[in-house]
C-alpha cells in the first residue's frame, strides 16, 4: 500500500459566504469540507472577508493516494456508499468506520484521513 | 441499518449522522418552568410519522429535515436542506 | 421430551370482565410480577393484566437475561441488589423452575479511564451491599480462559470489576412463573386485548378503553414497555421516555464451557453462554428513536468484530438467530416508577435495556404502592418528579444494555 503523506496546510473556519468568496493562494488545493470550513493544502495565505475567521496551521490530516483503477474495488469493500468515479469530486463519509474525505481526481483517488485514525484505515486496506 | 438520504452526499448509513429532535412542547403548557422541564426531559416519542433533524456529522456537516415513520423506519421524504446549505448556495 | 419444558406450565387465560379494582396494561415481566405480588403479598385478586399480543411478547421475551446489581449510583445499586436477591429465591417462592444460574460477571477495562471506572464501581457496590471486586488480568484469565488478554493488539485487558453473583435466568420461564402464580390466585390474565386509551374523569383514572370495549378500574398501571408514551399520552401524561431498538444474536452450539458473563463497556458488547450452549451476544442500542423490529446486518458485522477482538474462539461459530426489541429509554438510564399527575394512573417504565433484572423488585414495589397508596422507600428516588426536583440519577456507565 502507498505510504500515507501528512498534508501540510491551513484550516479556515468562517461564515459560508466569506468562504464562497475567499481568494485562495495560487497552486493550493482547497477542500470545502463543510459550509463553514475549508482545508487549504499548499503554501500562502488565503484572503477571507471575515474579521472573525479562524485561520490556523493544520497537519492533522494524512492522505493515502490510490490509482483510480484500484480505488474502486478497495472502497467497495470498505464503505457502503457510492462515491463518484468521474470528475473532480470531494465526498465524505465513513470508510472502514472512520470519517474519511474521498477526493476523486482524474487519475487517482486521495483518501484524506485524520492522522489519529490512520492506522485503522491502513490496517483494513491491508 | 437505517439509511438516510443526504441531499448533499447521497444515501448513507445512520451511523454517519447525529440525531436532532424537534421539541414538541404542548401548547397548553404555559408556565415557563413547566415548559423548560418539558423541553429538557419530556418526549412525544411518536409512534408513526415524525419530522426530525439529522446532522451529517461524518459527511458534509450539514443539517437536513427528514420525515420518517418510526414504526417501520421508512424515510418518506427529505423535507428540506439546512439553512447553512441555503446560505452556502446563495453566495 | 423438550428439556426446557420438563414440567408443563399451566396457563389459564381469562375473558375480560367489565370492571376490576386494578387494571395492569402489558403482560411483560413487570406487569405480571406486579399482579403476582398484589395477589400473594396483599391479597388483591380483583386484578386484570391486559396483554395485546401474548405474555412475554415484548422485551421480557427478547432480552439477554443478565441479572446483576453492579450499578454506579447508591439508590440503584440497592434496588437492583434487592431484585438480584429476589431472583435467587424466586424458584422456591413460585415453585417453578426459572433456570436461574449464578455465573459471575466480568466488566473489562482497556484503558486507564476504564480501570478507574471499574475500581470505583467495586467500591460503590461494596459500600451499598452488593459484592463487586476489582480483579487483575491473572484472575480474569482464571474466570474466563477464552479471553485474549492482548485484545487482538488493540484493546488490551488491563483489569476488570468482577461481580460474583451476576446471574442469568430463562426469560419466558420468569414470565410464566409470575403469570401462573397470579392466575392460580384468581388474577385475570387476558391475551389479545389491546388497550387503546386511558379513561379519566377530571384528574382521576376511571378505566381503560380496549378493542373489546371499556373496562372500569380506579387504578391503572401502565407496564407496556417501549409503548408507554403513546398509552400515557391518552391521559395527557408526558414522560421522559424515548424508544430505541436494541438487537441481540446467538451463535450455534459452542463445545466448550463458558462460565461467566463477560462485558466490555468500552467496546459496548457482552457475551454469555445459554443453557443450550449457544453464545449469546448483545451490544448498543440503535441510535434512532424507533419502534421498528428490523434487525440489521451492520449490527452483526460491527458487533461480532468487537466481540472477536476479545473472544477469538467465536470466529469458528456461526450466527443462528438475531432479533430486536424496542426499549423505553430514560434520559438518566434509571427507571421511572410510581405515581403520575393523574390520580390512580401509575407507570413502571424507563426499563430500557436493563429492566429484566428488575422484574422481581419492580413488581414487588409497584404492588406495595398499589396496595398501600404509599411509595416504598426503595423506589422513591425513581419517581418522575426527580426531573423537576433536579434529582436525576445519571448512570449511563452502568446501563451497559444488559
Ligand atoms: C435485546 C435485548 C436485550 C436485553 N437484555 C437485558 C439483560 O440482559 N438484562 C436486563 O436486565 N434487561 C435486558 N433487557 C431489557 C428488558 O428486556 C426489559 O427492560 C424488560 O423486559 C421490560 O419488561 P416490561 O414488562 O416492562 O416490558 P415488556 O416485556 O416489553 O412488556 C410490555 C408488554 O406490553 C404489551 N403492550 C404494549 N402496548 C400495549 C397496549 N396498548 N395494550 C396491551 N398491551 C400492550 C406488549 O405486547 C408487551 O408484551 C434487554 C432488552 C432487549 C430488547
Ligand atoms: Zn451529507
Amino acid at each position: 500500500m502507498p505510504e500515507p503523506k501528512v498534508l501540510q496546510g491551513r484550516r479556515v473556519v468562517s461564515v459560508p459566504v466569506a468562504l464562497d468568496t475567499a481568494v485562495w493562494p495560487a497552486n493550493s488545493i482547497v477542500l470545502r469540507v463543510a459550509p463553514d470550513e475549508a482545508l487549504v493544502v499548499g503554501d500562502g495565505d488565503p484572503v477571507v472577508d471575515d474579521p472573525h475567521a479562524l485561520i490556523e496551521d493544520d497537519a492533522s490530516l494524512a492522505a493515502i493516494t490510490l490509482p483510480l483503477a484500484e480505488a474502486g474495488d478497495l472502497l467497495a469493500t470498505l464503505c457502503d456508499w457510492e462515491w463518484p468515479i468521474a470528475g473532480e469530486f470531494l465526498s465524505q463519509g465513513l470508510v472502514a468506520g472512520v470519517p474519511v474525505r474521498v477526493w476523486t481526481r482524474s487519475d487517482r483517488v486521495l483518501l484524506i484521513v485524520p492522522s489519529s485514525y490512520l492506522h485503522e484505515v491502513e490496517e483494513r486496506l491491508g | 441499518m437505517l439509511r438516510l438520504p443526504c441531499p448533499q452526499c447521497g444515501e448513507r448509513g445512520v451511523v454517519e449522522f447525529r440525531y436532532g429532535e424537534i421539541p414538541t412542547i404542548p401548547e397548553d403548557l404555559t408556565d415557563p418552568a413547566a415548559r423548560d422541564l418539558d423541553r429538557a426531559f419530556m418526549r412525544t416519542n411518536t409512534e408513526g410519522m415524525v419530522t426530525e433533524r439529522w446532522f451529517h456529522e461524518a459527511g458534509c456537516r450539514r443539517w437536513m429535515t427528514v420525515l420518517r415513520d418510526t414504526r417501520t423506519d421508512q424515510v418518506l421524504e427529505v423535507v428540506s436542506r439546512s439553512s447553512a446549505r441555503q446560505s452556502d448556495r446563495s453566495a | 421430551m423438550n428439556e426446557f419444558v420438563e414440567r408443563r406450565v399451566k396457563l389459564r387465560f381469562a375473558e375480560p370482565r367489565r370492571a376490576y379494582d386494578v387494571v395492569i396494561v402489558g403482560g411483560g415481566g413487570h406487569g405480571l410480577a406486579t399482579a403476582y405480588y398484589l395477589a400473594t403479598r396483599h391479597g388483591l385478586t380483583n386484578v386484570a393484566v391486559l396483554e395485546r399480543g401474548y405474555i412475554g411478547a415484548g422485551n421480557s421475551g427478547r432480552n439477554t437475561t443478565v441479572i446483576r446489581a453492579n450499578y454506579g449510583v447508591p439508590a440503584t445499586v440497592r434496588f437492583y441488589q434487592h431484585s438480584l436477591e429476589l431472583y435467587q429465591r424466586l424458584e422456591t417462592e413460585t415453585d417453578r423452575s426459572i433456570m436461574h444460574k449464578e455465573k459471575g460477571l466480568l466488566w473489562l477495562a482497556h484503558t486507564e479511564m476504564g480501570l478507574r471506572a471499574e475500581r470505583a464501581r467495586a467500591r460503590i457496590n461494596t459500600a451499598c451491599g452488593s459484592e463487586t471486586v476489582f480483579v487483575e488480568p491473572e484472575e480474569i484469565m482464571r474466570i474466563c480462559p477464552q479471553l485474549d488478554l492482548a485484545g487482538a493488539g488493540r484493546y488490551p485487558i488491563l483489569g476488570a470489576s468482577y461481580h460474583p453473583h451476576g446471574a442469568t435466568a430463562r426469560h419466558d420461564r420468569v414470565v410464566w412463573a409470575y403469570a401462573e402464580g397470579a392466575m392460580d390466585r384468581g388474577v385475570d390474565v387476558v391475551q389479545r386485548i389491546a388497550v387503546n386509551g386511558i379513561r379519566t374523569s377530571g384528574d382521576w383514572v376511571v378505566g381503560v378503553d380496549t378493542d373489546q370495549g371499556p373496562i372500569d378500574a380506579p387504578v391503572v398501571l401502565s407496564a407496556v414497555g417501549g409503548h408507554v408514551t403513546s398509552l400515557c399520552s391518552t391521559a395527557g401524561v408526558r414522560l421522559p421516555i424515548r424508544t430505541h431498538p436494541l438487537q441481540a444474536f446467538v451463535t450455534n452450539h459452542y463445545q466448550g464451557t463458558f462460565e461467566a458473563i463477560v462485558a466490555s463497556t468500552e467496546l459496548l458488547f457482552y457475551a454469555s453462554q445459554t443453557a443450550r450452549g449457544e453464545m449469546l451476544i448483545g451490544a448498543e442500542i440503535d441510535r434512532q428513536p424507533s419502534y421498528s423490529y428490523r434487525s440489521s446486518f451492520d449490527f452483526l458485522a460491527s458487533c461480532s468484530g468487537r466481540a472477536l477482538a476479545l473472544l477469538p474462539f467465536m470466529a469458528n461459530l456461526r450466527i443462528l438467530r438475531q432479533w430486536t426489541g424496542v426499549c423505553d429509554m430514560s434520559p438518566d438510564y434509571t427507571p421511572v416508577m410510581g405515581k403520575t399527575g393523574v390520580d390512580g394512573l401509575l407507570v413502571t417504565t424507563g426499563w430500557g435495556t436493563w429492566g429484566f433484572k428488575a422484574i422481581p423488585a419492580g413488581g414487588e414495589a409497584m404492588a406495595e404502592l398499589i396496595a398501600t397508596g404509599a411509595t416504598p422507600d426503595l423506589i422513591a428516588p425513581f419517581s418522575i418528579d426527580r426531573f423537576a426536583r433536579d434529582r436525576t440519577l445519571a448512570d449511563r456507565g452502568s446501563s451497559g444494555t444488559h
